[in-house]
């Protein structure tokens, strides 16, 4: 068996009493989409966000390539190749797409200052793939649509080489004709041999995109599986009761 | 007070500039802006970017120089106080006319059958001091700081979402420390202006300024939510406070009245701040 381009092993949080993840294993092959579902609270986010390093987790190691890596903070785990579309965007609402898209590590000119003009260049390149519609460079983030904005974070997770791509929610703010976008974008990034963490409310979404699921209920797994081994019905049982079925390899949470 | 240091609070010949230094002072600036004009146009040249009509970056040009130019004339027309003229006439040999004495004792003399200074003959004009253009180099600076440096980037992130800008992979917490530095040096300037103005300094030199400055900078167009102002902004709300102030001082106002305005106007320009990132949103 490959090693695992990921592998989490162990991995609690807890806030207060309440254990938030309690010890999940997961891991992601190289050029392998897996989805992530659960019910809301069912520690999803949370377990995503000690990977990309906005959490600081409480046990467990993270393994890259078979070796164990470090992530204290988000900065690691950009070093590492590990980047993520959160949910809330996370964009700097005052500044334009360029500035989103560099935050972090903006182009310098030989003085060490802001290269403002390279930077919306490479924002125009970019922005023209994903979104050939988007002329608005000049203007905050804020002033943008919810499906320009999507667009604005998604140039900035995938710009910079990534190895590893967490998307939360990537489509909730879309229509249909840009979920459509995305779907096609997640299946070039994964003919690339990038890694893809995918967690989405919609069924059909991760079953259509997906190669693995990964179920979470209450923090714990109830299972893994192949896409095609499941049901859509055995996936809502998974999701619903905790249920694992036949075709799944059960978590310490199923019952 | 320390002859050399009372330089910084610009109340002695010593530091003043001169009209001479005051206009070359002026076409370096001038200078300056051409050229950062002109190189701008170049950078979005360079990366085929649309640019801006030549007759506006022209009217740019002319306006920003112009500018310049009209408040060196406006500094230039200040001469000095007669008695330091004369003071200095007499340091430096040179003859000023003797005059004849009046009531009060100061020489006089005639001229086109008026009664004048003695010292008109002999002119000096103060033009810029050192304050005021510490406060132009210490502006220019920190214009430079906020739009040109990654820091500057950073400040604007954090203030729009520090959450967002922690997940962007920026390091918060030191820049915090690093903003508040920054704070702390450039009161530190401040201080020394102000004691050095004032040729004396009490541990409470400053008190309630605080509450100037925050109205200088919500004039000036920042948001208390964060993320939003400029430099120049603050800059001329800060001169507009000042006006505001003087002004009352020329009217003679009690200080309880002038304080009650400032408040005033403290509380009506966040007011309007408040309406208006409510509207944004």
């Amino acid at each position: 068996m490959k090693t695992p381009l990921i592998e989490m092993r162990d991995i609690s949080i807890a806030f207060g009493g309440i254990k938030a993840v309690d010890h999940v294993s997961i891991d992601l092959h190289p050029g392998e989409v897996m989805g992530l579902l659960g019910h809301n609270g069912a520690g999803k986010s949370t377990l995503i966000k000690i990977l990309s390093g906005a959490y600081p987790r409480d046990t467990g190691k993270i393994f890259m390539d078979g070796k164990e890596i470090a992530i204290h903070n988000p900065r690691d785990a950009k070093a590492h190749g590990i980047e993520t579309i959160y949910q809330t965007l996370a964009l700097a609402d005052n500044v334009d797409a360029a500035a989103n898209l560099y935050l972090g590590r903006e182009l310098k000119t030989a003085f060490g200052t802001l290269d403002d003009v390279a930077m919306e260049a490479e924002c125009r390149k970019v922005m023209h793939r994903l979104n050939p519609n988007f002329r608005r460079f000049k203007e905050p983030v804020s002033k943008l649509s919810g499906g320009q904005r999507q667009s604005v974070a998604i140039a900035r997770a995938i710009h910079f080489n990534a190895r590893v791509l967490i998307m939360d929610e990537p489509t909730a703010a879309l229509g249909p004709q840009e979920t459509a976008q995305v779907g096609e974008l997640i299946k070039q990034l994964k003919a690339e041999g990038i890694g893809i963490f995918l967690i989405s409310h919609d069924l059909h979404d991760v079953t259509d995109l997906a190669d693995r699921i990964c179920v979470m209920k209450n923090g714990q797994v109830v299972g893994t599986a192949k896409v095609d081994d499941v049901t859509h019905d055995e996936i809502l049982g998974m999701i619903i009761a905790g249920k694992c079925p036949e075709g799944a390899v059960a978590g310490p949470g199923a019952i | 007070m320390d002859k050399t240091f009372e330089i910084f609070g610009g109340g002695i010949p010593a530091s003043w500039i001169g009209d001479t230094w005051s206009w070359i002072l002026a076409f370096v600036v001038c200078a300056m802006i051409i050229l950062g004009i002109i190189n701008s146009r170049r950078q979005r040249l360079r990366f085929h970017f649309p640019l801006r009509p030549v007759w506006a970056e022209v009217f740019l040009g002319v306006v920003g120089s112009a500018v310049v130019l009209a408040t060196t004339a406006v500094m230039n027309s200040y001469p000095w106080p007669f008695k330091l003229i004369e003071n200095y006439a007499i340091e430096n040999n040179i003859t000023i006319p003797a005059g004849i004495e009046n009531r009060d004792g100061d020489a006089i003399c005639m001229a086109a059958e008026k009664v004048v200074r003695c010292t008109d003959g002999f002119i000096l004009y103060t033009g810029y001091t050192v304050p005021v253009i510490i406060a132009l180099a210490v502006g220019l600076v920190m214009m430079f700081l906020s739009t040109r440096t990654q820091f500057g980037r950073y400040v604007y992130a954090i203030g729009g979402n520090p959450e967002a800008a922690e997940l962007a992979g920026i390091n918060t917490k030191w820049m915090i420390v690093k903003v508040f530095a920054l704070m702390g040096a450039l009161v530190g300037i401040s201080a020394v202006i102000s004691s050095s103005r004032l040729n004396a300094a009490t541990n409470a030199l400053g008190l309630s300024n605080e509450l100037y400055v925050i109205a200088a900078t919500v004039i000036g167009g920042t948001s208390l939510a964060g993320g939003v102002g400029t430099i120049y902004g603050a800059m001329i709300g800060a001169l507009m406070m000042q006006s505001i102030i003087s002004g009352m001082s020329l009217l003679n106002l009690a200080a309880a009245y002038q304080n009650i305005v400032v408040g005033a106007v403290l509380v009506t320009a966040v007011y309007l701040d408040q309406l208006y990132s409510r509207r944004v949103k």
